[in-house]
């Protein structure tokens, strides 16, 4: 028996305690009699001061008139269209004249004929009403059919489009998706004017039914890959979908490693690029933030704005960013690795100005930069966390403290914060935040194994490093294709980007079917005689 | 879950199992000792005396200090001790310093004259095998002084002696001799060693006292140590223009300045120098400046009797000429590179004179190329080679093509006929204007 079996704890016994559904008679089919619908959504929507039950009579051929119950979620309904467009015409006007009120009468006259709306439905149970209602579409029961008539006149408040924030670009469209997964489809659509994009809705979470949209292109998406995302969607049972993140983390490959396998975007322009190159993008209702899978790690070097500038431009870009990936990594552990054990490789005047500026620090160089990094990271979650009128004063009063009073005071040497400046100006040139978070967390394993082992240390960091980043995949693709895998194809575009006529093929991973993304011959040039 | 419990136990394994060890290498940058520059010297009860110059950082680097300079405090100390080796006078230095002696930034190795003079065996050893010694650490020689002395000087430019001296090498030949140099030369067939040598003058020589360049071969002893005490308005500075030329790792000798410059020429060393020669029949001195300097050897083995070629080449641009003689005439400028070409093969046929007459070394490598131009007879040779070195038979040519005649043709202050042609017609003084112009092109 191996020793680490002891401690193993016995397995838990108690079973998973859920919650019990909050619409109790699922499924149930509903009652001709208004009276008892009344009495059972009543039921449902018990202390929920914010949902509106209205009885309207409709006048009839007959003249005797029609009841129905209008159900809707106040605020979530633009009453003043359904007053207008709706209440009115059934209100005023006599319904088309049709036999009593039977089984079909919702859907024959209701819908066909008289509700002059565009979206409308006929549902039949209890809990679809329930969710039509919580949806925020207005439901009317009839007396006396069973079915009942459910119309989307969705009319709340939302946030206008706007610059992405976290995304911003000097070149390049400025709309950012909003909190409505409908206005964010339609702004993908709009750019992929194609029925080959493909959108299919998922209903995910116990309690909040947010609607989750996973979109692909049919025919360059490869098919097995987009079977598996909707395999693992499909997979999801959670109580609450609040953020994109909530299901990125279950449909990830590797849960464990610090580098993120999604991608999230507020662009439109990201997303629809994305998904032409074959891979697939999951919009979620409530968030502007849409995930985009597979990732490779290159990728996360790449920003949109690469695609609007010139290409040498953006191929120094990239060269400058990778650079700076590494110094942000490397950097403080680099310092530290020189200056306590291989004090040999740094020139001997710079050793002289480093030594003389270490000759009254009374820590240890390994001690220093760690403090000093979380000092910055400290600073840094601060100035995102203040309120924006506080945070002018404290990134003031950090940079006095970090940058001058520490040296001043003889309790961190200058080199020091140098290296943690420039560190820090490293970490801020990813085009990715989740991605600067991953290298921003490595640098410290990084930092203590240069302070146990030197440069050795960093060497090892380094291989573990790097067989983790080739172990790694997202939905299949390799994580770091093309270099990993060699793709020497998709070369051009990663270390540099070639122009947009050259990049004749689309990723090598992710789109296997559709590889020609450009005719080959457009090289803009002098116009030449061809026979 | 169990997955996950087992990658703790070996992290947690890992982690325990570090400190257990106890070594731990780490020192800081304050705790090390920082050696700029050794000086081996031999005590006259023959033990190495190993004298370290250690930095004060916070003298050197430091830009908080900066504004103190004026206080005269020393930006370095010396620390010496004596022991049977380098190894061990390093380690009794050790026994002085409060910080660890740290041997990875040593820039210079100063070699004292009668440590050079006993052999340097065992220096090289010491150097060669420990690892913490650099290879690319320059090698120089005090000459006719200890070197302990020499390095305890302050020089006024740089804060760190060792390194004026490792810069005026640099500075004046383009390169250091540096320990890998030597070594080479010292392990390949045939060759002799050579290093530069450093001496202290003052700083600044009056008119009373007469300049020493032109003096003989083995310069005057006693110079530096005399002038190390000088008088403080003339502060004693470094002084590079001899070499010290070995024989089977024993220094044998220096080589005066011009011979020093034309044995790096001949060694293919040589980057640039400036040369002043006389022109004949004028009795006036032209100087040039040389660049581009190559040389091509070329042996020819008849029995016991070596005959050596040389064949020196270069670019040369006039830097100053006091012969009042027009540059831009071809003709002129025809006598000067003559005159260039036969200073350069007199220096040459001294030097070599020296080398092979006085000295008996052979740093020019004259072995080395018989080695590899007639492997065969070198085999037959190598054994009594100093014997017959004595006897090669060097011929020298200079092929210096004088390529420029610095700003202007005749002396720019001589008065020339211009003005007084230039009266008829001032169109044409114009014209011949642009013409010389463009004829210096």
């Amino acid at each position: 028996m191996r020793p680490y079996r002891r401690m193993k704890r016995p397995k838990s016994i108690i079973p998973e305690v859920r919650l019990p559904d909050p619409v109790p008679e699922a499924g149930d089919l509903l009652d001709k009699a208004l009276e008892v619908k009344e009495k059972q959504l009543r039921e449902t929507f018990a202390n929920c001061s914010d949902v509106v039950f209205r009885h309207i009579v409709c006048p009839d051929a007959v003249g005797q008139g029609i009841r129905m119950l209008i159900t809707y979620v106040d605020g979530l309904v633009d009453t003043k269209h359904l007053d207008e467009a709706v209440l009115q015409v059934l209100m005023r006007q006599p319904l088309p004249p049709a036999p009593a009120v039977t089984a079909a009468w919702v859907q024959e006259i209701l819908a066909d004929r008289a509700v002059p709306a565009a979206q409308v439905g006929v549902v039949t149970t209890y809990d679809e009403v329930v969710a039509f209602v919580l949806k925020g579409s207005v439901t009317m029961c009839v007396d006396g059919d069973e079915a009942a008539l459910t119309l989307s006149v969705v009319g709340w408040k939302q946030r206008g489009i706007e610059e992405p924030p976290s995304e911003p670009v000097i070149r390049g469209p400025r709309e950012g998706f909003v909190e409505s997964l409908r206005t964010n489809t339609a702004m993908v659509r709009r750019r992929i004017r194609s029925p080959k994009l493909k959108m299919q809705t998922f209903t995910i979470g116990e309690f909040t039914k947010t609607d989750v949209v996973l979109a692909y292109v049919d025919g360059i998406a490869e098919p097995s890959v987009v079977e598996e995302a909707r395999r693992r969607i499909q997979r999801i049972d959670i109580d609450a979908v609040l953020e994109s993140a909530f299901l990125e983390e279950f449909i990830e490959d590797s849960p464990k490693s610090p580098f993120p396998q999604v991608q999230s975007t507020e662009r439109p322009d990201v997303v629809s690029a994305n998904l032409l190159e074959g891979r697939f993008a999951i919009f979620t209702d409530g968030t502007p933030f849409a995930l985009v899978a597979p990732v490779v790690f290159w990728g996360a070097l790449n920003a949109n704005e690469d695609y609007y500038e010139r290409t040498f431009m953006s191929s120094f870009l990239r060269i400058l960013r990778i650079t700076f990936m590494l110094v942000s990594l490397l950097l403080p552990s680099v310092y530290v690795a020189m200056a306590t054990f291989q004090q040999e490789m740094i020139p001997t005047t710079l050793l002289m100005s480093i030594s003389a500026a270490r000759e009254s620090t009374p820590f240890p160089a390994v001690i220093e930069a760690l403090f000093m990094e979380i000092v910055f990271e400290a600073l840094r979650e601060a100035g995102v966390r203040m309120p924006k009128q506080i945070g002018q004063a404290m990134s003031i009063v950090g940079a006095l403290v970090i940058g001058q009073a520490a040296v001043e005071a003889g309790i961190i040497s200058a080199p020091m914060v140098i290296v943690v400046s420039f560190t820090g100006i490293a970490s801020f040139t990813f085009p990715r935040y989740n991605f600067g978070i991953a290298i921003r967390l490595l640098r410290f394993p990084m930092l203590i194994l240069s302070g146990i082992f030197g440069i050795y240390g960093i060497a090892i960091g380094i291989v573990i490093l790097v067989i983790h980043l080739v172990s790694l995949r997202s939905f299949g693709v390799p994580y770091f294709t093309p270099v990993g895998p060699m793709h020497f194809q998709d070369f051009r575009d990663v270390f540099i980007r070639v122009p947009r006529w050259a990049m004749r093929y689309r990723g090598g991973m992710t789109a296997k079917q559709n590889t020609i993304r450009i005719p080959a011959g457009q090289q803009p040039g002098p116009q030449q005689d061809k026979e | 879950m169990r997955n996950l419990r087992k990658w703790l136990l070996i992290f947690t394994t890992i982690c325990l199992i570090l400190p257990l060890s106890g070594c731990w290498d780490r020192k800081e940058v304050n705790e090390l000792a920082l050696v700029m520059a050794e000086a081996i010297d031999l005590t006259p009860d023959n033990r190495v005396l190993v004298s370290a110059q250690v930095a004060i950082p916070s003298r050197v680097g430091g830009a908080q200090t900066g504004l103190s300079g004026g206080s005269g405090g020393k930006s370095f100390f010396m620390i010496s001790a004596t022991g049977r080796s380098v190894s061990e006078a390093d380690t009794n230095v050790q026994k002085k310093l409060p910080r660890q002696l740290y041997l990875p930034h040593l820039r210079i190795i100063l070699i004292g004259d009668q440590m050079a003079k006993t052999g340097m065996m065992d220096i090289l050893d010491h150097f060669g095998r420990n690892p913490p010694n650099r290879l690319r650490t320059a090698i120089l020689v005090a000459k006719d002084s200890d070197a302990q002395s020499l390095l305890n000087t302050t020089y006024p430019l740089e804060s760190l002696s060792g390194e004026a001296i490792r810069k005026l090498e640099r500075q004046l030949t383009g390169s250091n001799t540096t320990l890998m140099d030597f070594m080479i030369q010292s392990a390949s067939e045939g060759s002799d060693q050579m290093a530069s040598a450093i001496d202290i003058r003052p700083a600044q020589e009056s008119p009373g006292t007469d300049s020493s360049d032109t003096g003989g071969t083995n310069g005057s002893t006693g110079d530096s140590s005399s002038q190390g005490e000088e008088s403080e308005d003339t502060e004693p500075a470094f002084s590079f223009d001899h070499c010290a030329v070995f024989r089977n790792l024993k220094l044998v000798g220096y080589l005066n300045p011009d011979d020093t410059m034309l044995l790096e020429w001949m060694l293919g060393r040589l980057k640039y120098t400036v040369l002043t020669m006389q022109v004949p029949k004028t009795g006036k001195t032209i100087s040039v400046d040389l660049t581009q300097a190559h040389r091509r050897v070329r042996t020819q083995v008849r029995g016991n009797q070596v005959s050596v070629q040389y064949q020196l080449s270069g670019a040369a641009m006039l830097l100053e000429n006091q012969t009042g003689l027009d540059a831009d005439d071809p003709e002129v400028l025809k006598t000067f590179q003559t005159a260039v070409n036969a200073y350069a093969v007199r220096a040459a046929q001294h030097c070599l004179n020296t080398l092979s007459k006085q000295l008996d070394a052979d740093p020019t490598g004259v072995g080395l190329m018989i080695y590899r131009q007639h492997p065969y007879d070198w085999e037959r040779l190598k054994d009594n080679w100093h014997h017959i070195f004595q006897t090669v038979h060097f011929t020298v040519h200079a092929n210096v093509r004088i390529v420029e005649g610095g700003k202007s043709g005749p002396p720019i202050y001589e008065k020339t006929h211009r003005g007084i042609r230039g009266e008829g017609a001032s169109g044409n003084s114009k014209d011949e204007e642009m013409s010389s112009i463009g004829g210096s092109r």
